[in-house]
């Protein structure tokens, strides 16, 4: 079914094309190109501070207003069905290594000994009738959150009433398909600044779709050559799905909430699913608003 | 014998060249060797004359550079625009008359270009240059040879004292009120500028006098020229016009069609002169005649050099020309009655016929749009002989002058059946007549009033007896007083309307002459077929079910759509692009025209056509007359021809269709181009102050980076493209962009490429 969907879309498009006079530009009228996205929000910095976002910092981390860090790649192809219409598609892709943070985590540890003076981040299996005995201890490690992300869209450029495609303004309506993956590296460090343990933890993917809205102007600098800025909005839905099963082992860290008198309150949510809604809620913020700058080669 | 046999043929030639068969006449036309003026660019002439400036001043050096860049760039735009013409047997007579003015300084004479000026305004004028323009409206209306050698001495001064760089310069110090001109008052600064104005004209008289004077040509009838030019608003001759001139037999256009007494000629030769760049004529008169009291002996002097046959023919190919150029712009009744003058000479001529079929087709078809106000001035504003013309065309209702058009039109097409634009409009008022009138072959009468009249003798005696029962009948006695006036008044009223009817129904009798002409018969039936399917479709229409107009409708939708997704697909193999233009203009700055990078930006605009072109496949010629050589005189008069009747074209007001006047013309260039596609494109950028200056300044505070906005100025490029064939006058395809950004270069190549896509392809 899904492929009589496809072959029914990519019948309709392409009867389309055959149909079509666009002059293009002197009968060009597919362009290849690159666009570097600038969001205004700080949304890798949300995504990476979430796990770490319940701790005590001992160097409370701001990373503040980040235009340019914000960036986001993207390679696009463009084919112009009319005289003022486009369609196109376009992969994107960005990455984000946070720097590391101190972390003083305080966790009870059943397995406290002195000479081991690091965090084992395994789940203590009991046995029954196994007493717990443990205490809270201040753990020390460097912790990071990494990000990175890929994009699948394909959009609809139009350019106005008298267009002159594909130079002019135009306003583009974009869907796509975010990849989100996210995870964090924590390194346990001894009193010798060496590295005791490695752990590679709430690795997941997250899969997100969005729709973008733009207006925008494109211009030729050269023969053939494009140059696109906009201005975009957008609108990144909450129904994502999430792929949690790059490492199971990591996924089912519970957050606990306690009252302002330090009652326990009961579980929350898992730390997966709390990564889930900042990463969501971050790039709702990131698609609020952004600006594009591109440079395109009408190929053909 | 070879050489005798060349003189023979030179001398054959010689005669036969300039002659002219006013019967079967043939517009003029430009030939030879195209000047020199004409190909070198403005830009050159400008630069040339900016380094013969040494003035000291640097107001007036500025000024000067100033002058010389309109004049140059407007004298090139007068020069390109066709209506200039050369070497054509006119000019060429002209041109002799100055040679024998200036025998005695042929240095001097080389000195000017003289051409004349296809236009029916009387006028003469001179550039900077030595170019000194007459127009065939001034040759048309001229007196003597020894008139127009006086004119020319006149224009000469101006030349020769650089009149026109002086009053160009001395007009710039009035305006910005320098020098003696310090402290004036708006009023006094316009009358300073005309007073310039007069004593430079009254030099060029006085002066011109003295050139002449040093010439053989006699004095006798230079006093009259400025006659010539005060009564030039009048046709070149004042004859009554023949009010039976459109009758015969039994066609009569009524004597209530015409004035029994046409408006005298008031003129007022002393008036009041000071917002005038001339001086009145009397004035002018005056002075002249003064100085033309110790002129000397005249013994032995003439008043034509070259030759009085000369004249009078060249003159009357200029009162030819003015006709076509009359059509040309609309005035219709002026082209009327300079033919009805020229027909009485020469009765036979078919070009003149055609020119009253011409100007009867176009006041027709205005009037039956009720646009008739339009063409034909007000009667009561026209002085003398001419206003019958006006008063008749005014008078004549929409019917009658649809009928007395194709009338007259038909009784020249039937002798000239393959004649085209003919065809065309007798194709065409006889379809208006069916259309607008609803009148078909039946409406016409098939018998003379004699026929008519005998018919009726035979019919009253067999009546006789039967109205005198009726009379019987109408025994008027046992009604009351009120019912018999009432009777009485309707009887009163029945005789009046048989009256008025026998006097108009005089058009009834128009085509009675071709009462059995099968062609005429055939036009009529198509003519009324092609109604009867109009008026079937529109019932068909009227018909329809809901479902079958909504589906109508959204086929139309569709057109509209797919024509607006995909463009035109005309499928054309070739095109002849005419004349394409581009100019810039910057509306901040004083002198809003920018001529110094007008040729640039045109050549660059040609290219980028020629480019768009070849990527398209599509065959295109450019006819450009900026980019001939001077061996392409075929192509410069195909351009003048083109450009008279797109200008006639556009210059008719909206919804209006008519057969172009030079529509044979029209058909010639067509031919030879081997393409009915004509396509007419230009362009500008129009830069503007940004409007929202003064709010944006005021709400800054609000918004700081308007001030960005508002200091940056608005433009505006429009583009536009006009497709005709040229064989049914319609046009193909139009497109007018307007976008709001600079002309960058890639926008003009891709709105071209559109252009010539969709003339191209096919859908």
């Amino acid at each position: 079914m899904k492929s009589f969907y496809l072959i029914s879309l990519l019948s309709i498009i392409f009867c389309k094309i055959g149909y079509s006079q666009s002059p293009g530009y002197m009968g060009k009228r597919a362009s290849i190109g690159y666009s570097s996205i600038f969001s205004a929000s700080k949304l890798t910095e949300e995504i990476l501070l979430s796990p770490f976002q319940e701790y005590y910092y001992t160097d409370p981390y701001d990373p503040g207003f980040q235009l340019l860090s914000n960036q986001n790649h993207q390679i696009h192809f463009d084919y112009l069905i009319t005289r003022g219409t486009a369609i196109g598609g376009y992969l994107s892709f960005w990455k984000k290594n946070q720097h590391s943070i101190p972390i003083e985590e305080r966790i009870y540890s059943p397995y406290y000994t002195t000479h081991n003076f690091g965090y084992d981040p395994h789940p203590l299996i009991l046995e029954e009738g196994q007493d717990i005995h443990g205490e809270y201890r201040d753990y020390l490690y460097n912790g990071k959150g990494k990000l990175s992300g890929q994009g699948l869209g394909i959009y609809f450029k139009f350019f106005g009433k008298k267009p002159l495609a594909p130079l002019g303004d135009y306003f583009q309506v974009t869907i796509l398909v975010n990849r989100t993956s996210s995870y964090q590296e924590k390194t346990v460090i001894n009193e010798n600044n060496k590295t005791v343990s490695y752990h590679k933890i709430n690795t997941q993917n997250i899969y997100s779709p969005a729709l973008i809205l733009s207006y925008g102007k494109q211009w030729m600098i050269f023969e053939r050559v494009l140059i696109n800025t906009a201005i975009e909005t957008g609108l990144s839905f909450p129904f994502g799905f999430k792929d949690t099963s790059l490492n199971p082992a990591y996924t089912d860290y519970t957050y606990h909430s306690y009252d302002s008198d330090g009652f326990y309150k009961g579980e929350e949510l898992t730390k997966q699913e709390r990564i889930k809604i900042n990463t969501q809620h971050g790039l709702q913020y990131n698609y609020l608003l952004q600006f594009r700058l591109g440079i395109s080669y009408m190929a053909f | 014998m070879k050489k005798y046999l060349l003189l023979l043929a030179g001398l054959v030639l010689n005669h036969l060249l300039p002659a002219q068969d006013f019967n079967r006449y043939q517009p003029l036309r430009v030939q030879g060797s195209i000047p020199p003026q004409f190909i070198e660019t403005a830009t050159h002439k400008y630069e040339a004359d900016r380094a013969s400036i040494n003035d000291k001043k640097r107001r007036t050096r500025k000024a000067k550079e100033e002058f010389y860049l309109k004049s140059n760039f407007g004298l090139q735009e007068i020069l390109m625009s066709g209506r200039v013409m050369f070497n054509d047997p006119l000019t060429a007579y002209v041109n002799k008359v100055a040679d024998k003015l200036f025998a005695h300084d042929m240095a001097f004479r080389n000195k000017l270009k003289i051409y004349t000026l296809r236009t029916p305004q009387v006028n003469a004028f001179t550039f900077d240059d030595g170019t000194v323009v007459v127009t065939h409206g001034l040759m048309s209306q001229l007196e003597d040879e020894a008139q127009l050698a006086f004119i020319l001495a006149h224009e000469a001064v101006h030349f020769k004292k650089e009149h026109a760089v002086t009053e160009f310069v001395e007009t710039k110090d009035i305006q910005y009120g320098r020098g003696d001109y310090r402290n004036l008052s708006f009023d006094e600064k316009v009358l300073a500028k005309f007073g310039f104005s007069k004593d430079q004209e009254s030099e060029a008289d006085l002066e011109g006098l003295e050139i002449f004077l040093k010439s053989d040509y006699s004095t006798e009838s230079i006093v009259r020229t400025f006659d010539v030019l005060q009564y030039a608003y009048l046709p070149f001759d004042e004859v009554p016009f023949d009010t039976t001139m459109f009758n015969d037999e039994n066609y009569v256009i009524p004597g209530a069609y015409f004035l029994n007494e046409v408006s005298e000629i008031k003129v007022d030769e002393d008036y009041d002169d000071s917002k005038s760049s001339h001086p009145n004529t009397e004035k002018r008169r005056k002075a002249l005649k003064k100085e033309l009291k110790g002129a000397g002996d005249q013994t032995g002097k003439s008043t034509y050099l070259v030759s009085k046959e000369e004249f009078v023919k060249y003159r009357k190919i200029a009162r030819f020309e003015i006709c076509r150029q009359y059509l040309l712009r609309h005035n219709y009744p002026k082209a009327l009655y300079n033919a009805f003058l020229l027909l009485r000479e020469d009765s036979n001529s078919m070009y003149l016929k055609k020119t009253v079929g011409k100007a009867l087709y176009g006041a027709s078809k205005y009037s039956n749009q009720g646009m008739r106000y339009e063409v034909v001035n007000d009667w009561e504003d026209i002085e003398g002989e001419s206003q019958q013309v006006y008063y008749m065309l005014s008078e004549l209702s929409s019917e009658e002058l649809n009928i007395l058009a194709l009338r007259w039109n038909w009784s020249v097409y039937k002798d000239n059946l393959d004649d085209e634009e003919l065809k065309l409009i007798v194709e065409d008022l006889s379809y208006e007549l069916a259309n607008e009138h609803e009148l078909d072959w039946n409406s016409f009468y098939k018998q003379s009033k004699a026929e008519k009249e005998a018919l009726k003798l035979e019919a009253a005696k067999e009546d006789s007896l039967v109205a005198n029962t009726e009379e019987e009948e109408e025994n008027l006695e046992g009604l009351s007083k009120l019912e018999k006036i009432r009777r009485k008044q309707e009887q009163s009223d029945d005789e009046d309307e048989v009256v008025s009817e026998k006097d108009s129904d005089y058009y009834r009798f128009a085509f009675l002459p071709w009462r059995e002409n099968e062609v005429l018969i055939a036009q009529f039936e198509a003519s009324q077929e092609k109604v009867d399917a109009k008026k079937a479709e529109k019932e068909a229409r009227e018909k329809m079910t809901r479902s079958e107009k909504g589906k109508l409708f959204r086929q139309q939708q569709k057109e509209v759509r797919l024509q607006n997704r995909y463009g035109h697909a005309k499928g054309f193999d070739k095109v002849v692009v005419v004349n394409p233009m581009y100019q810039r203009y910057n509306e901040r700055k004083s002198e809003p025209i920018r001529y110094k990078n007008r040729e640039t930006v045109l050549t660059s605009f040609n290219e980028k056509i020629q480019k768009s072109a070849t990527a398209t496949g599509l065959d295109i010629e450019i006819i450009n007359p900026r980019s001939i050589n001077n061996n392409q005189a075929d192509r410069f008069y195909h351009h003048t021809i083109l450009n008279e009747w797109i200008s006639e074209k556009i210059h008719h007001e909206d919804g209006m269709h008519l057969v172009s006047p030079i529509h044979n013309e029209i058909l010639g260039v067509s031919k030879y181009y081997g393409t009915t596609n004509f396509c007419w494109i230009g362009g500008a950028l129009i830069t503007e102050k940004n409007d929202a200056f003064t709010t944006i300044l005021l709400y800054s505070y609000v918004f700081p980076a308007g001030i960005i906005y508002s200091l940056t100025p608005k433009h505006t490029t429009y583009y536009f493209t006009i497709t005709y064939n040229l064989k049914t006058g319609n046009s193909e395809m139009v497109e007018f962009v307007k976008i709001k950004s600079k002309d960058h270069k890639f926008m003009q190549q891709s709105n071209l490429f559109y252009t010539f896509q969709q003339l191209k392809q096919t859908r």
